[in-house]
């Protein structure tokens, strides 16, 4: 006999096939010898899980994160910096990894932590683009802190351009963010989709 | 070697292995089939046994390509060798000839969508489940050399009988091979319909119905992917055909293969385990109903399938506690595994986001596809046509098959879970329409190719159905680089390989949202797939809701008296939400008792977590992960007598409606109670909570955090990093990685 021969004997032999024999038990005999081997293993499985132990201990006890909470934001941002988003309220553009300049829209909003009300200046530096001056001309651009008007500045020609200005001190509050928001009188519209471009901007905030 | 050879070579290796592994099955249980059949039967068969001998592989941890090789080489080897020298028995008399019409509409449509599969199979696997966890095990037991223990994601409970064969391409070919292991299943299924319906007498039914199958976009998607859906279909249906020619034949090895692939079926999917009651009931209603004896032949069956099956039943049921995980924790309590997530899965299951009504499901299944995930092709609105089949035994056989493999289908609506009815409901609609209206079948299969072919789908199907395409042969030659093609194809792709890049070799990222772990060989924690990413979610968020909301203090007061243990216990009945305790402290006076090592702390249920609720920190919490029920209890034992006088839980408000009582015993351990009320107020929180989550996670190994845009705590990371202690490492389409400082 071959070997191969010998394979299928010995399986059709341990699934008693080979013969015409079926076995003897009837379906009902089956069902009967099958419940109790199934009972237990229900009553096996139901008290089955993964093990727990008797008991814990008490675990290594954790101590708060030493020093004050963390300002969320600063009181200076420059649009490459890494948490520039945090800055962000409104109407400037998502920033590409790194980039130093972002388009504001109609009203850029920008939020901030100062840690003083006294003696801060609101700084700004940011573009208008030759691009949109075409289509603009002379524009001026109002900065709001807080809601209020705190300078105009007025730009009759493309390039770059630097605010710096002296806010109130009752303007300010150091228990919850600052608001600054910028307006030009003119924003350059897309022809194409309709967007709305105001000014590029690079950096803003306070210093004291 | 070019690339496409390679991915080639390894697939074809992989087939060619589960062939011979068929063959000599077959041969050994001297079984008499046509040619078409023992093609068909052999690789699925040989699957089957292929896939048990890469389990035990794996199990022993032997996933080396070197082993793989000389397995595959030895298999084929031995097969050639007995071909050669013991021929099978004659064959069966082969089935009537289709006419050469039949025949060449056949040959056009399926050579047309194999061409299209084909491309897809072989180009970069972009497909959503297949490049996350179908693909990213498989690179797991590679890089492991076998199974590992993970009880950080639910898909690896899951039973893996194709990724088995998956792992034995991927070994040699990477992700294409592995899909291509799938696509040949898809190609199988329909050979083996037309192969059935030829024998029993019905070719043209057989062109109908495995054309419609196979023309199916879902089915096209699906089974070019590294999914398993159509290889559950293309087992279940082997199942049917070899019960068939068994009752037929009454060639009594054939319930051999019965079993074994009853058992592969549940290996490669729970829901086929449908796969082995039909195998049960067939055979046991055909032997009742000529009054032969049944047990010996239930048994075979059985203990053949169980061959298969128990192998991912023990893995699951030493690993994880459960040897149904992720299902059936209520059962199978463990820490890996949460009941409520599970409750909430399976709603989620059977209610897909965006399904109006159940009314909705035909039309999603078959035309739109957006909600349900893919639609078979609007010619199956036709598929109640099949009832006409009703008039015929073999029809009357087919659409039992249909129910019974259907029967799963309401605990997931996708309509990938209809895949496995699909050939037979496909093979009555054809029986159904020919006699009479015999020329209606062609033109309804014509009308069914046209709509499927990627051009015209796109015409009416949603706009984010999943679907082919195009046919990418640039890609699939490799003339496209695959990181092209993978980062226009597969958006989070660049996410996986940004993570590749910044996260150092044992680096674990959290995030919500999958993420291709394919292509990544750093350790992904998803927040759902596991009761630890359950944690590492809820430590997080604990964060922001103890921000945003009050902490409660619930205060049990009571005369001073010695106690041994206390356990406070939630008396409410069953009812939703759930039971949590941040903090639980006990008082001596003015003076909250040190924890010491000596005190013993347990709670029901949940034990795994009850120091959670002693380690001192509000951003962590024992919670009961399931509805509420009467005698949930958090207990601490002292060790020894010690005087209180007041237990404080701290808890956050979002609980159920909860009742507690506050229980004692004494040294002699005889239990009472101590107080049935209890004050509550509310206390800010204390700061840095934020800051302390992230140490949490740190304290768990995990150093990277992913957020999609999307993420509902997204902005909450970008606004707050500084709170947080993040860097942000990279910013990649819509999503940032931090680093946790």
């Amino acid at each position: 006999m071959s070997n191969s021969t010998s394979a299928a004997a010995a399986i059709q032999a341990a699934a008693g096939f080979g013969r015409d024999t079926y076995g003897t038990l009837a379906l009902p005999v089956v069902a009967h010898r099958a419940l109790y081997p199934l009972g237990l293993v229900l009553l096996l499985l139901s008290s089955c899980g993964a093990p727990a132990p008797e008991g814990y201990a008490p675990p290594l006890q954790r101590r708060p994160p030493p020093g004050p909470e963390p300002r969320p934001v600063g009181s200076f941002v420059a649009m490459s910096d890494a948490d520039a988003d945090a800055h962000i309220i409104r109407d400037v553009s998502p920033g590409s990894d790194g980039s130093p300049w972002r388009w504001t829209f109609q009203r850029p909003e920008l939020r901030f932590w100062v840690e003083t009300a006294t003696r801060q200046k609101l700084v700004a530096d940011f573009v208008i683009a030759a691009a949109t001056f075409r289509e603009t001309g002379p524009v001026t651009i109002s900065f709001f802190v807080n809601g209020r008007l705190l300078a105009r500045q007025h730009c009759p020609k493309p390039g770059k351009y630097h605010l710096e200005k002296e806010v109130p001190a009752a303007w300010l509050r150091t228990d919850t963010f600052t608001i600054v928001a910028a307006e030009a009188d003119k924003l350059w519209v897309s022809p194409a989709d309709g967007a709305r471009l105001g000014f590029i901007l690079s950096r803003i905030g306070f210093v004291s | 070697m070019p690339a496409p050879v390679s991915i080639l070579l390894a697939a074809g290796f992989t087939v060619g292995a589960c062939v011979a592994a068929g063959k000599l099955l077959l041969a050994g249980l001297g079984l008499r089939l046509a040619r078409a059949e023992q093609r068909g039967l052999a690789f699925v068969v040989g699957a089957a046994c292929w896939s048990a001998l890469v389990f035990v592989l794996a199990a022993a941890r032997l996933v080396y390509r070197n082993v793989f090789l000389a397995a595959g080489v030895l298999v084929i080897l031995a097969a050639l060798k007995w071909g050669r020298s013991k021929p099978l028995p004659p064959p069966a008399p082969e089935a009537p000839r289709l006419p050469l019409l039949w025949k060449a509409l056949f040959a056009v449509v399926f050579g047309a969508f194999t061409i299209l599969y084909f491309f897809n199979a072989l180009a970069p696997e972009v497909s959503p489940d297949g490049s996350t966890y179908h693909l990213g095990l498989v690179a797991r037991y590679l890089r492991d050399h076998g199974f590992a223990r993970i009880t950080t994601s639910l898909y690896a409970n899951l039973s893996q009988g194709l990724e088995m064969l998956f792992l034995f391409a991927f070994a040699f070919g990477k992700h294409s091979a592995a899909a291509l292991v799938h696509f040949a299943f898809l190609v199988t299924l329909p050979v083996a319909m037309l192969a059935y319906a030829r024998r029993i007498g019905f070719p043209r039914a057989g062109v109908v119905g495995a054309l419609l199958v196979y023309a199916s976009p879902l089915v096209g998607a699906d089974g070019i992917s590294a999914y398993n859906d159509v290889a559950v279909a293309c087992v279940l249906f082997a199942i049917f055909w070899l019960l068939e020619i068994w009752d037929r034949e009454r060639q009594t090895a054939l319930l051999v293969p019965v079993g074994l692939l009853a058992g592969f079926g549940y290996a490669i999917k729970y829901t086929a385990f449908l796969g082995l009651a039909y195998a049960l009931g067939v055979v046991g209603w055909r032997l009742w109903r000529a009054r032969r004896p049944l047990a010996r032949p239930l048994a075979v069956v059985t203990a053949c399938a169980l061959l298969m099956i128990v192998p991912w039943v023990a893995k699951n049921w030493i690993w994880l506690g459960n040897p149904a995980s992720p299902f059936f924790n209520s059962l199978f309590p463990n820490p890996h595994v949460r009941i409520s997530f599970e409750q909430e899965y399976a709603e989620h299951m059977r209610h897909y986001l965006g399904l109006s009504s159940y009314g909705a499901l035909p039309l999603e299944a078959t035309v739109r596809g957006e909600v349900l995930h893919g639609f078979l092709g609007p010619v199956f609105l036709l598929a109640p046509l099949g009832l006409l089949a009703l008039r015929y035994p073999e029809g009357r056989r087919w659409l039992l098959a249909a129910v019974v493999f259907a029967l799963a289908y309401p605990a997931n609506v996708g309509a990938r879970f209809l895949i496995p009815s699909l050939p037979f409901v496909s093979l009555a609609m054809g029986l159904a329409l020919l006699p009479r209206w015999h020329w209606v079948a062609p033109a309804i299969m014509a009308a069914h190719a046209v709509l499927s072919w990627p051009a015209f789908a796109g015409l009416y199907c949603g706009q984010y159905a999943w679907r082919l395409r195009d046919i990418p042969v640039e890609a699939a030659l490799r003339k496209i680089p695959e990181e092209r093609f993978l980062s226009d194809r597969q958006p989070r792709y660049t996410l996986a390989r940004a993570i590749e890049r910044r996260v150092p070799p044992d680096g674990k990222v959290f995030m919500y949202g999958q993420t291709p772990n394919a292509y990544t060989s750093r350790e992904l924690l998803v927040a759902y797939e596991s009761a630890f990413g359950n944690l590492l979610s809820d430590i997080l968020l604990a964060a922001v809701t103890l921000d945003e909301q009050p902490l409660w203090e619930l205060e049990f007061r009571f005369p001073a008296q010695p106690v041994r243990r206390l356990r406070v216990v939630q008396t409410a009945g069953a009812g939703p939400g759930e039971w949590s305790v941040r903090e639980m402290r006990v008082f001596r006076g003015q003076e909250e008792l040190p924890r010491v090592p000596r005190w013993r702390l347990r709670a029901h249920p949940n034990p795994w977590d009850v120091q959670l609720a002693f380690d001192h920190t509000l951003v962590t919490r024992w919670r009961s992960w399931q509805p509420l029920l009467a005698g949930m209890y958090v207990e601490v034992d002292f060790g020894a007598a010690e005087t209180v006088d007041a237990v404080r839980l701290e808890c956050s408000p979002d609980q159920g409606d909860i009742r507690l009582r506050l229980e004692a015993a004494t040294v002699t351990g005889q239990w009472r109670t101590l107080a049935q009320a209890y004050t509550t107020s509310e206390r800010q929180r204390p700061d840095r909570l934020r800051r302390a989550a992230i140490e949490e996670l740190k304290a768990r190994g995990v150093d990277y955090l992913l957020l999609y845009d999307s993420d509902a705590l997204a902005e909450q990371f970008r606004s707050r990093r500084r709170s947080w202690g993040l860097t942000l490492l990279e910013q990649v389409r819509g999503a940032r990685l931090y680093r946790l400082d």
